[in-house]
């Protein structure tokens, strides 16, 4: 029931968009399909994080330390990028592995020693707001160049035997060869034309919320985060779960941070300012499901996205109320929402065996 | 027959204390297999380590003749053990079917629940039992939840099932169908031990009879030829007398009224209740915990807000009174949980005995308070309830279960009330402690006081009350009289059905 709301509401919004794209004119198509194309890119680090903090929760541990993994996957893709001349594969894991091992302390604090889950991810943000910005004016004389990843039509043009046909030669590079249909070729075209890993991105999100609602590991993380108990008495152990939940949400918050870093090719301090809240908001927005928690991260990208949407249809504000908007709607969002959804019964607490 | 299991001398230290002491227990293939005792006597500690939640200090444990080493409760799944706990191992967010399957081992990484449902659906038709197993364990009875609990261990290969107190949730009209389920799975060669310290039941559904007292095994008894008495004795180790005295009833004036009272309450709501207390009886409130028992004591008592009705205390209008207004009504009040509203654990006893009075002379005065006083009419009371403790000084949480009880008792009956309202008073006690509660509650009556009795005992109900109000929901479904007493009938408006 719950999930076909959210398939009724995603139809529609296809609909609109595709209407907008037939019929509109052109200057609206333009500055739409530039704010989705903006909005996908906002969402995507959010909702890559928000996913593993699904895993996180549903196994019952609250990670408001997220911020701060983000933070350091940031610092460390952005060195490691460097370190491997640029290259954002081997960047990335860099940062990954950064974030793995404070998702470690995290992890043995909050579980094998039983500590309280809040104030740890506190202690984990304020750590890693110090540990990054010291480490950043260390090596911020370092010579760093960052690439991207490479875009979608880049990819698709060196598959043998139909990468011609889908892409199109153009002065600087490629385009998908999307330009070509009629009408709303060049609305797609936006709107498609992003790098290969937003794509890859989606289908993993996809793939964990079908990991996580049709296996036998995703009903154990559901089942661990409910009831530990009842789970030590059918042979499961709920410490392994655990582990694995924080350490695979460790991992997916590094690889975040990174997205944010590549994103902008550079690291400034505090550069996650509060990403890592959000994406722990998009959970709670996102009725604890990757799919729901990509949906709302869509929503907070949207009202970030949405400053360059004003200033594209000329509206003058004050840039600073701009920045408040995606914090606003998390804010009013989560007010909204609070109570109306289950949370796994033991989530923040801690389990002991007898 | 064989034995399945044979437990030899099984010896289980916890710090200060030895839970299990040289405990020897055969269970026959094909029987119901009881285990009583008292609290503390070590009958869950025995099942812990039958089913692989505790390590014995020493001992042997034979399965099907076989030594076997059950060191998690996976091992004792493998071998063919199941239990169902008192409290069910259920995750009410997660689907019927998903609970039965969960941790199973042979479960395939992408799950196939459709071809697990069907043969569950399957298994629930042999005993009669219909399931949808895509219902949420939330939105099941507790009844419902217990089958799906049984049938989930037979599922996952239980040849020998332990079921630990499980009546204690149930209507008797569930307690039948339970016995069915069971007397079935005998049929079909299982093997239950089962858990209880209710006699009757025991002696109506068992073969044997295995009785731990005080960490020790007494040999066990058929259950065909034992009375009820005769368990008692071997439980508490001396006679106990298990039917009240009682004095003649005649009902005097009223002293509670409650009119039509609502409350939208934080333990579930009042819906319309009406009841009346007189003098000299005792009022039974019968029903399936968390049918508006503890909304009911909570609006007399002052502790929740009546929306609508009125409730009236020896003719005065109390209703959204204070709790020390009602308490100096001369209520006594026996909270179902001490622990929260009873007593504070980390004071003294005497400390304790003054908790409603403390502000009145001459406990206190000019606010200090008179420690001589109050020291005397402790003793009195710790002597005269029959507290077992070294002194007054002791800290409350030290006594055991039942001599808190008596703690509490002591302090709420030595008030003088007109009114006791007293919540599952037994509750956890063992055979001894209840006998003693039961007998101070029957004399306030005899004394021509009014007593509201909520249990969820029924026999506790049938034996002590003059008349049964039944709750069902926030409702009471109705009120019976003494020669109206029918356990078909209280089962039948415990469950929400009134003819």
């Amino acid at each position: 029931m719950k999930q076909k709301k959210g398939l009724i509401i995603g139809i529609i919004v296809l609909v609109v968009l595709l209407a907008v794209g037939f019929f509109a004119p052109d200057n609206i198509k333009n500055t739409l399909a530039s704010f989705i194309a903006q909005d996908l890119r906002i969402a995507l680090p959010l909702a890559i994080a928000a996913a593993g903090l699904v895993y996180e929760q549903r196994s019952g541990i609250l990670n408001l330390g997220a911020e701060g993994m983000m933070l350091t996957g940031a610092l460390f893709t952005w060195i490691g990028t460097s370190l491997f001349g640029g290259n954002p594969w081997l960047g990335i894991l860099v940062g990954m592995s950064s974030s793995l091992i404070m998702a470690l302390l995290f992890g043995f604090l909050v579980i094998t020693l039983r500590s309280n889950q809040t104030v740890i991810g506190i202690s984990i943000n304020i750590l890693a707001l110090g540990l990054t910005s010291t480490i950043y004016r260390v090596v911020q004389t370092m010579n760093i160049t960052v690439n991207a990843f490479p875009s979608i039509s880049d990819v698709l043009s060196k598959i043998p035997g139909i990468g011609a046909a889908l892409t199109n030669e153009v002065p600087n590079g490629t385009e998908l060869a999307l330009t070509q249909i009629p009408v709303i070729g060049n609305f797609l075209t936006t709107i498609f034309s992003q790098n290969i890993m937003m794509y890859i991105g989606i289908v993993f999100i996809f793939f964990l919320n079908y990991v996580l609602f049709k296996t036998d590991l995703g009903l154990k993380v559901r089942a661990v985060g409910e009831y530990p108990k009842a789970c030590d008495t059918t042979g499961i152990n709920v410490f392994k779960i655990r582990y694995g939940a924080v350490l695979f949400s460790g991992l997916l918050t590094g690889f975040a941070g990174g997205l944010l870093v590549l994103d902008i090719k550079t690291f400034v301090e505090n550069v996650t300012a509060g990403k890592g809240f959000i994406a722990v908001a998009a959970v709670i927005f996102g009725k604890y499901t990757p799919i729901g928690a990509f949906g709302a991260s869509l929503v907070f990208g949207g009202a970030q996205a949405i400053q360059y949407l004003i200033q594209a249809v000329g509206l003058k504000a004050p840039s600073d109320l701009m920045n408040m908007i995606p914090y606003v709607v998390t804010v009013v969002a989560l007010a909204g929402f609070i109570g109306k959804t289950h949370v796994p019964a033991a989530l923040t607490v801690p389990y002991t065996k007898e | 027959m064989a034995p399945i299991l044979e437990m030899k001398n099984i010896v289980k230290q916890f710090p200060g204390v030895l839970a299990n002491d040289n405990v020897n227990l055969t269970v026959e293939k094909g029987s119901i297999h009881a285990l009583m005792g008292e609290n503390g006597a070590g009958k869950s500690t025995l099942m812990n380590i039958l089913y692989g939640l505790y390590a014995p200090s020493s001992g042997q444990i034979l399965f099907n003749g076989q030594e076997i080493q059950i060191t998690s409760p996976k091992h004792a799944i493998e071998h063919g053990i199941g239990m169902v706990h008192q409290h069910f191992m259920l995750i009410p967010a997660l689907s019927v079917i998903e609970n039965v399957i969960l941790g199973r081992p042979e479960n395939k990484k992408v799950l196939d629940l459709k071809t697990d449902a069907e043969a569950f659906v399957a298994l629930g038709a042999r005993y009669s039992m219909k399931i949808d197993p895509y219902e949420l364990i939330e939105n099941l009875t507790v009844g419902q939840q217990q089958r799906v609990e049984i049938l989930k261990s037979i599922y996952r290969g239980a040849e020998l099932l332990i079921l630990d107190e499980p009546t204690a949730v149930l209507t008797p009209q569930e307690v039948t169908e339970l016995f069915k389920i069971m007397t079935q799975l005998k049929e079909e060669g299982k093997t239950i031990i089962f858990i209880s310290h209710k006699l009757k039941e025991v002696l109506t559904i068992c073969d044997t009879i295995t009785v731990l007292r005080l960490g020790k095994s007494q040999p066990s008894v058929p259950s065909a030829g034992t009375t009820r008495e005769e368990l008692a004795e071997m439980m508490v180790g001396r006679k106990v007398f298990l039917n009240v005295d009682k004095g003649p009833y005649n009902p005097g004036e009223s002293v509670l009224k409650m009119e039509n009272v609502f409350t939208k309450g934080i333990h579930g709501a009042l819906n319309d209740v009406s009841l009346d207390i007189r003098k000299g009886e005792i009022l039974g409130i019968a029903g399936v915990d968390g049918n508006g028992q503890d909304a009911l004591i909570e609006s007399i008592t002052g502790l929740d807000k009546v929306t609508q009705g009125h409730i009236f205390i020896k003719g005065n209008d109390m209703t959204n009174a204070t709790p020390r207004q009602v308490l100096e009504q001369k209520v006594s009040h026996i909270p179902a949980d001490r622990h929260k509203r009873g007593m504070v654990s980390t004071m003294s006893i005497k400390e304790n005995m003054i908790l409603i009075s403390y502000y009145k002379e001459p406990y206190q005065k000019f606010g200090f308070l008179n420690w001589k006083f109050i020291e005397e009419t402790s003793e009195e009371i710790v002597k005269r309830f029959k507290v077992k403790t070294p002194n007054i000084q002791e800290l409350g949480g030290k006594l055991s279960g039942g001599n808190q009880q008596k703690m509490v008792l002591g302090r709420e009956l030595s008030r003088d009330p007109d009114l006791c309202i007293a919540a599952h008073p037994v509750r956890g006690l063992d055979i001894g402690a209840t006998e003693y509660v039961h007998e101070c509650l029957v004399a306030e009556r005899d004394k021509g006081n009014a007593v509201l009795l909520v249990s969820t005992e029924l026999d506790e109900v049938l034996t002590l009350a003059d008349r049964i109000a039944v709750m069902y929901e926030g409702r009471i479904m109705g009120i019976l009289e003494k020669e109206e007493f029918d356990i078909t009938r209280i089962g039948m408006m415990m469950a929400g059905q009134n003819q």
